[in-house]
């Protein structure tokens, strides 16, 4: 009796695009938390991050019957986000040496949970040994759930070595991991309390 | 190091990842029955799933500016939306009393040129919109909606609680979006009755037909045909469609409160929720229990008779609490 309907493009965003205030409210409810988290592993500094964030909703507002109909909402703002913030690190000087073109920082900390199988040994270690870029797709693939088009379009990288990246981001990380039935050797040897919190950055 | 790759390839499989995340239930189905054929692959599968689920810190501090950027962008959404108005812009510019006026209604925010309307326990209240489209409003619920509504302006309305709508089909075929909870209805022309109480959204179709989406978010609608009846609740995103009796769902807009074979749990939140009132069962003798009845929607008496003899338990009012005993 009923019908789904799979939509081609995100009806909230044409509805926003129609003008509505409302579905505009809603969308920035939604994405806003998203946007400041990706955007603060971007740079350190939050101010930055809110002023893009910021200054992104206002243009979108504005430019709204310029802008184009979309199939992800999320792709669209955190692409739009990270040129922001790029854009605004390049610009104040400090940062020009530090920044190269494409080469952003990303911060990505661990947090552990006992809720599988599994425990990470070393985990902080094999992410901080990761480069600011496949710490950042790791990111956008699992946390921001973007597709690796999506993913390879934001980070200006072809889809291929986007894969690339990510792969061995991932079998490094692989490589800490370790079964629950192991656990009691790895405690005796006391390497999970050599765990420390240390946050890393460019 | 061959199972190593075995693991990644499996982390970097959309439909893999969706099943993890719960996301989508048809890649849930495929998976389910990939591990009752792969019982072997289960300790890959296990750790495939761990690498998808790593969890990352995020810096909460950064989070609390969300408000302040907020208020920050729909000044300037107020703004624009203002610029068409030049009559007013003008009076603006022209007096410094009007500005300051302009100024603390820019405080309420956006709904600065918002129409609220509200409605207390055991009212209802008929309302016409701008476009001709009515609006009944059932008890305990409010709606909120543009006060001017221009001709290409989109058609909508903000519902918290219940109401039964009965939109008006424009020539030019404008859309009615009503926005609850987290989800949204799409509509042409039709009637129908919108809940949204507590976390559950529930949605009853008369005439005409409409879309459904469960969250804003969601990319799939659910298209529903007259006496369908969807229920979606937040809290455990669970989703429940039927065919029902339309009466038993807009009954109370004739001011009557009818019960067709409900579970008695849903039947005290009802009460609770249309007068008002807290509900303290210590009585057994309701346990999987069903009700059937129909009553006058100012009578809360009938209803409290009708249960003390169908459930044979004793009911008493105080102060704002209702006490079944038995």
């Amino acid at each position: 009796m009923l019908n789904i309907v799979r939509e081609e493009y995100d009806h909230l965003w044409d509805q926003f695009l129609a003008g509505s205030v409302i579905a505009f409210e809603k969308i920035f409810d939604t994405y806003s938390p998203e946007l400041i988290k990706y955007g603060s592993k971007l740079t350190t500094d939050d101010g930055v991050v809110e002023d893009a964030v910021q200054e992104l909703f206002c243009e979108l507002w504005e430019k709204r019957s310029k802008i184009s109909r979309t199939t992800s909402i999320s792709y669209y703002l955190l692409t739009s986000v990270r040129r922001k913030i790029v854009r605004n690190l390049q610009k104040s000087r400090k940062f020009i040496a530090a920044y190269q073109m494409q080469d952003t920082c990303f911060t990505l900390e661990p947090e552990f949970d006992n809720s599988t199988d599994f425990i990470f040994n070393h985990l902080q270690d094999s992410i901080q040994n990761l480069s600011n870029h496949q710490r950042e797709i790791i990111y956008l693939r699992y946390y921001s759930n973007l597709s690796f088009d999506e993913i390879s379009r934001l980070m200006e990288l072809p889809k291929k070595s986007a894969y690339n990246l990510i792969f061995i981001a991932l079998q490094n990380i692989k490589k800490s991991l370790v079964s629950k039935g192991n656990i009691v050797s790895e405690l005796a040897s006391g390497i999970l309390g050599a765990l420390a919190p240390t946050l890393l950055c460019c | 190091m061959k199972s190593d790759i075995a693991v990644i390839d499996l982390a970097l499989n959309e439909s893999f990842i969706k099943w993890v995340k719960k996301s989508d239930p048809l890649a849930s189905k495929y998976w389910e029955r990939w591990m009752e054929e792969n019982p072997d692959k289960r300790q890959l599968v296990e750790e495939a799933r761990t690498l998808v689920l790593i969890k990352f810190k995020d810096n909460p501090k950064a989070l609390e500016k969300i408000p302040q950027i907020k208020e920050h962008v729909f000044d300037h959404v107020n703004k624009e939306h203002n610029k068409q108005h030049y009559l007013w812009r003008g009076l603006v510019a022209a007096s410094v009393i009007f500005a300051v006026l302009v100024g603390s209604l820019y405080y309420f925010g956006i709904y600065a040129s918002q129409q609220v309307i509200n409605t207390t326990y055991a009212e209802v209240k008929n309302i016409t919109l701008p476009d001709g489209s009515k609006v009944t409003l059932s008890a305990n619920s409010q709606i909120t909606f543009k006060k001017k509504w221009d001709s290409d302006d989109p058609r909508e309305i903000k519902l918290s609680g219940e109401a039964f709508f009965d939109i008006k089909h424009l020539s030019n075929h404008s859309k009615f979006t009503v926005f609850a909870n987290e989800s949204a209805v799409e509509v042409l022309g039709t009637e129908f009755n919108f809940s949204a109480r507590r976390d559950k959204v529930k949605v009853v179709l008369q005439s005409g037909s409409i879309k459904f989406y469960q969250s804003v978010k969601s990319e799939e609608s659910l298209m529903m045909t007259p006496g369908d009846m969807v229920v979606f609740n937040n809290k455990d995103n669970s989703l429940d469609v039927k065919k029902v009796d339309i009466n038993t769902h807009s009954g109370w807009k004739n001011n009557l409160l009818s019960f067709n074979n409900m579970p008695i749990e849903e039947v005290l939140i009802a009460i609770e929720d249309f007068y008002g009132l807290k509900v303290i069962n210590n009585s057994s003798k309701l346990e999987n229990e069903n009700f059937t009845g129909i009553s006058p929607m100012d009578s809360l008496d009938q209803i409290i008779i009708a249960l003390s003899k169908t459930f044979d338990v004793k009911i008493e009012i105080q102060d704002k609490t209702i006490i079944i005993n038995n």
